[in-house]
């Protein structure tokens, strides 16, 4: 009895072992993924100044001068989001905080283009501590430019590690991604927007002389890759917040986790309802609720919907969409004559639109990622079926694969947006492109790019007027009190304690034919949402 | 009269997948004693394969998706000889068929340019042709046509085979009884590769006609594959008429409850298992003992 | 522990190590089993700590959680049959575990209660065991999988990616457990507590029972015995097992997609039981841990990059047990057992390889077991 007690447990010993040493084996892999995913932001980064990872050495000593360059090209080309903006998030923080932290906030505008030139060797200086950054930030101003952060000495005390991942040289932020699984073929794009307004604001000197150690992780648009991820981020990697998630699925369950770990997440997509109920959570992109209320009445008042088809993924949000479509679409007469969930294996898109045709529906509102709003527009030219007013959609549509994938098919679509949609030729947008493209060139821009860069704006602005001081609750603090975020790309952020619903604007584009392509073009908007809660 | 004729063709549609994805399942099942549990997987292989040649690399659509398809027949003989023949249970051939499906849904995310996606569109040249059907708001697409003709010529063909030819003989001979067929010197490592390569090849085929109606994607099939195996029950593994027939049967019920019950909640859902329930009553009241694998081992 | 260890030879059971050996010097045995004993115990303690530098402790607790599942699943080896129902009874675990927390209860009271609910749906499948056996039982388990799927968890919890519960109301965890940390422990206590009950009821008379009906049914039950009890209390177990986890896993994960519950996912969890040896114990915590952990710990030591990979390499790695190692896990860690005692390599034994689901070809089973073997001479 013993003897076997004991070879079982044993089995369980070698695999253990075994298992150790297939860790450790990766654990050189692990060093060079690091290195690799390093080297890649270099190379998807236009301008060498791509080692905008704290780690980066190899990157960091070739990219002061550039770096220094483009970043004054760009602050020149973005009056909207760069530095009035911080002006904006600074006038708050001087409200509600100590007239130390006001000096610094109000000095960021000027720091911003010094670390541009001098960021670089500030970084650069070998292990900095807190007093050497300092000097490295205020040697290099032009000369009139009120020296940030006070004194070398007080530097010391105030700088260096403030709270859980926070360094004399480095802020470590987490952001999760959607990089494989069912939309990981366009989920990516979701988080680059973000990605590159931090390296951006790392090339032009990071945040007073901290860099942003931006921590990357996918979430496969799974939650429980979401979770293990940012429990990861959080737990072992320790970082200081989470920056710009647009994967609704990790934001919606990391919003009760933030909470009780009391971690900031600044910019969260949105999306679903349960981030509004986070007091450290803080959504930048609007709500599928918002979408819905805009889609029934834009539809019910000009193109006349009266019997309503509803087809939806089948998570909370989705269902959320049914609710608020319907609420409105009465309010007009109309009706949700039905409702049909789907999912990625088993979209039941043949039988819905079977259904749709039986029932003399009008119109057909979609809650879909591009892949089964695909199959189902597919499945009704293939039934030689089109509803009155076409189809309709939640964000989710808003992407250039969508009308690629759909062709003639899709024509008509309308899909909601919850910012200047593409063609849209705003000073704003353009600042936004330049940024964005600067870093990843083929990107599709949709609602959540910009969604992510918002939030990285915010969240930078944010952190920089905390001055060296850094902590959570801080930055939580000076969200909190956020208002009139200038974003360049339609509504402007506020927040305040308890009421994080800061995005209620939605834009509209259309399917339409141009040449021999199929693209979204603007329709209506901005059209804010009167039906929304207030929190 | 529309709404009929939507159930009757829509739930047409799905009984011929159910049924072409259920015969490769049965003749690998009757024939080896293994559950081939990566049926699904190696059309996703082959469609992205067949969908790589034309969409990424220019080939004209029937040579892609010829190559598709004799790469799935390809994987079949591999997979025979390399990994079915070296077990020597079935049971364990099962357990290699379900590593294979998980190795193949994996591929897709692998193989870098693929694109990282759950689906494409993979459009046959028949894309956007419809045939109106006389006296209702209604038509069929072509791609639709060309499914019920596949499913037809290979019911006819596989039944053909089974009874008419050598290898037929030979295989029907092996599910019977192994070891009389044996005696009779008809060996189980001549069969076994024909049915393989039949099966796999079979698996890639589902996924071309399936693709111009659907997209191409990695869990489509594996869905289809899992109903599919429900059915499977009805025909007891072994009856390729049995397992149609319950195929279409599986498919019109659940056809018709989307469209004249819309409102019942979850009844399609429950269709296999109560088709399952069903068909085990009828065993039990005919006095047929518990249904026990009756498949054999190989040589 | 360690008092079951000194009490070693005598209590050797005769079908489970035929190959006693006797050659080895006792000693030798002695303190290998002593030192193999105090650096698992040592290890299975600091686990989480051990693994820090390459991810969270939740990627273990994961593991750990799956690890329930495969042994739910790998208990059922031992009367010859094989469920993929298990991901279905997971869900109800979480469901019944969201209602009484939401009605306020106690850890625990919670789960004595997830165990006994738990029987009901044992009973319903132990009902189709009667009457089917092999593949045919495992496509009824399937069916009702999808069913419970397709039409209860979607209404309760929301789908792909969805995260619901009842009005988004996340399960917690029981208090003193809320990190990754110390939520192991209760977990890994939970487990082995499940592995000796388990243990215990192979060793005991029951065991034997199980043993001879797989053997033989019909010997069985003209010995006056009846295969049915046996087989319904088998499932049950299995079930209360599954369903505990379930439990567990939603404390884990706090909000749960109902896709997660698919049936392919059991698919997968048999594969993870056969890689672990079916019906072995040990061999299914150990597989279940290493393959709920690993591919997690791999994300985050890849930085996520590797996210999407995950079900490819689960695919190659069970894909090479198949081939090389068919008696799983469990037989791999008794043949590396055997070689460190000195004694001769243990014989492959027919109940713990027989996977097989077939009567007649559980000698065919053995036979794939030694197939690696007679490769390596």
């Amino acid at each position: 009895m013993a003897y076997l007690g004991s070879r079982r447990l044993f089995v369980l010993l070698t695999a253990g072992a075994l298992a150790s040493a297939a860790c450790g084996g990766s654990a050189a892999q692990r060093a060079a993924l690091k290195v690799q995913s390093q080297n890649q932001a270099g190379t998807n980064a236009a301008a060498p100044g791509g080692g905008g990872y704290s780690g980066g050495d190899a990157g960091a000593s070739a990219a002061p001068a550039e770096a220094g360059a483009a970043t004054s090209d760009v602050a020149g080309s973005s009056p909207g989001a760069g530095a009035s903006s911080s002006g904006s998030a600074a006038s708050p923080a001087a409200g509600s905080n100590s007239a130390a932290k006001s000096s610094s906030a109000a000095a960021q505008p000027a720091t911003r283009s010094a670390a541009g030139s001098s960021g670089g060797s500030g970084a650069q200086s070998s292990g900095a501590g807190a007093g050497k950054v300092l000097p490295g930030g205020s040697s290099g101003p032009t000369p009139g430019a009120p020296t940030p952060g006070g004194p070398p000495g007080a530097g010391s005390a105030v700088g260096g590690a403030t709270d859980v991942g926070v360094t004399a040289n480095s802020i470590k932020v987490g952001h999760i991604g959607i990089y494989s699984g069912p939309v990981g073929s366009f989920g990516d794009d979701l988080s680059y927007a973000g990605r590159a307004k931090l390296q951006e604001i790392n090339d032009s000197g990071g945040i007073n002389g901290r860099k942003l150690d931006v921590l990357v992780r996918d979430d496969a648009w799974d939650g429980t890759k979401g979770m293990n991820a940012a429990r990861d981020l959080v737990e072992r990697e320790h970082i200081f917040a989470f920056c710009c998630i647009m994967s609704v699925n990790t934001s919606d369950p990391l919003t009760p986790y933030a909470d009780e770990h009391k971690i900031p997440h600044i910019g969260a997509d949105g999306w679903g309802e349960p981030q509004y109920k986070g007091a450290w959570t803080f959504p930048v992109s609007a709500s599928a609720v918002t979408e819905a209320h805009m889609l029934a009445k834009y539809q019910a008042e000009k193109q006349g919907a009266k019997r309503v088809a509803i087809i939806y993924i089948n998570n909370p949000t989705g269902r959320a969409y049914v609710k608020a479509y319907e609420e409105v679409i009465k309010k007009f007469n109309g009706e949700v004559v039905f409702s049909q969930p789907a999912t990625f294996d088993d979209p039941g898109t043949t039988t819905f639109i079977a259904q749709a045709r039986t029932q003399n529906i009008d119109t057909i509102s979609t809650y879909l990622d591009p892949g089964i709003f695909t199959r189902l527009v597919r499945e009704a030219a293939a039934q030689n079926y089109k509803p009155k007013n076409a189809f309709s959609g939640a964000a989710g549509l808003y992407f250039q694969v969508t009308p690629n994938f759909t062709g003639p098919n899709g024509e008509g679509t309308i899909a909601a947006t919850h910012w200047v949609t593409n063609d849209m030729d705003t000073p704003g947008y353009r600042a936004y492109k330049a940024v964005v493209e600067k870093y990843y060139p083929k990107i599709d821009h949709s609602t959540w790019t910009k969604g992510g860069f918002v939030g990285a704006s915010i969240f930078g602005n944010a952190l920089k007027s905390l001055g060296l001081e850094v902590t959570r609750q801080r930055l939580k603090d000076t969200v909190d009190t956020l208002s009139n975020f200038e974003t360049g790309l339609g509504p402007n952020i506020s927040f305040s304690p308890g009421h994080h619903r800061a995005n209620k604007t939605i834009y509209l584009a259309q399917i339409q034919r141009s040449g021999d392509k199929f693209e979204f073009k603007y329709i209506a908007g901005p059209l804010v949402d009167e039906y929304a809660e207030t929190n | 009269m529309t709404k009929l004729i939507q159930t009757l063709i829509i739930g047409l549609e799905y009984g011929c997948v159910y049924s072409l994805i259920a015969m490769g399942m049965v003749l690998v099942y009757r024939t080896t004693g293994v559950l081939n549990i990566a049926h699904g997987g190696i059309g996703v292989l082959a469609g992205f394969i067949a969908w790589d040649l034309n969409t990424l690399r220019g080939w004209p659509y029937f040579p892609a998706i010829g190559a598709g398809i004799l790469v799935a027949v390809a994987a079949g003989l591999l997979f025979e000889r390399f990994i079915v023949r070296r077990l020597a249970a079935p049971a364990l051939a099962t357990v290699a068929t379900l590593a294979l499906f998980l190795l193949l849904q994996g591929l897709v995310f692998v193989v870098p340019w693929w694109g990282n996606t759950w689906g494409q569109v993979f459009n046959s040249p028949f894309a956007n042709k419809q045939v109106a059907i006389p006296g209702a708001d209604y038509s069929v697409s072509w791609d639709q046509l060309i499914l019920f003709g596949n499913v037809l010529l290979f019911f006819a063909g596989l039944y053909f085979i089974l009874r008419r030819t050598r290898v037929g003989l030979a295989m029907r001979a092996v599910s019977d009884d192994p070891t009389a067929a044996r005696l009779m010197g008809i060996r189980q490592k001549l069969v076994a590769p024909v049915v393989w390569g039949l099966a796999f090849g079979l698996s890639g085929l589902t996924t071309m006609l399936l693709a111009p109606i659907l997209l191409l994607d990695n869990t489509s099939l594996t869905a289809f594959t899992l109903k599919a195996l429900t059915v499977t029950f009805v025909g007891g593994l072994i009856s390729l008429p049995l397992t149609v027939l319950g195929a279409i049967t599986l498919s019109m019920l659940e056809v018709s409850t989307q469209l004249y019950l819309p409102n019942v909640k979850g009844l399609s859902d429950a269709w296999p298992f109560l088709i399952l329930i069903v068909v085990l009553v009828a065993r039990f009241a005919r006095g047929t003992k518990a249904l026990e694998d009756t498949a054999v081992a190989p040589a | 522990m360690s008092t079951v260890m000194e009490r070693a030879p005598s209590e050797l059971s005769p079908e489970r190590a035929p190959a006693a050996p006797k050659r080895s010097p006792l000693n030798r045995r002695t303190i290998l089993r002593t030192i193999g004993l105090t650096v698992l115990t040592a290890f299975v303690l600091t686990m989480p700590y051990d693994m820090n530098w390459a991810g969270s402790a939740f990627a273990l607790d994961y593991g750990v959680i799956i690890g329930m599942v495969v042994l739910s699943v790998s208990v059922l080896g031992w009367i010859g049959e094989f469920t993929l129902a298990v991901v279905a009874q997971m869900g109800f675990g979480l469901v019944v575990v969201n209602l009484l927390q939401n009605a306020g209860m106690p850890f625990l009271i919670i789960i004595p209660v997830v165990i006994l609910s738990s029987i009901p749906i044992s009973i319903l499948l132990g009902v189709f065991a009667l009457r089917l056996r092999g593949v045919y039982f495992a496509i009824a388990t399937l069916a009702f999988g999808y069913m419970a799927q397709k039409t209860f968890f979607q209404s309760y919890l929301g789908v792909q990616g969805g995260f619901g519960g009842t009005d988004s109301k996340a399960i917690s965890r029981p208090a003193g457990f809320q990190g990754s940390e110390s939520f192991y422990y209760l977990l890994m206590g939970s487990l082995l507590l499940m592995a000796l009950i388990c243990w215990a009821v192979n060793k005991s008379w029951i065991g034997t029972s199980l043993t001879a009906l797989r053997e033989s049914e019909a010997a069985f039950s003209v010995l006056g015995h009846s295969p049915g009890a046996y087989k319904m209390f088998t499932i049950c177990l299995s079930g209360a097992i599954a369903t505990v986890a379930g439990a567990y896993f939603g404390m884990l994960q706090g909000l749960v997609p109902s896709n997660y519950f698919q049936p392919a996912l059991a698919v997968l969890y048999f594969g993870f039981a056969v890689a672990g040896g079916m019906g072995s114990v040990g061999g299914a915590c150990v597989a279940g841990i290493a393959f709920g952990a690993i591919p997690k710990y791999f994300d985050s030591l890849s930085e996520g990059k590797l996210v999407g990979y995950d079900q490819f390499f689960i695919g190659v790695v069970a894909l090479a047990v198949v081939l090389w190692a068919p008696g799983g896990f469990a037989y791999i860690g008794r043949r590396i057992w055997h070689r460190l005692e000195g004694s001769p390599p243990a014989a492959p034994e027919v109940s713990t390889f027989e996977i097989d689901v077939r009567d007649p070809l559980a000698a065919a089973a053995a036979a794939g077991a030694e197939t690696p073997d007679g490769a390596e001479a």
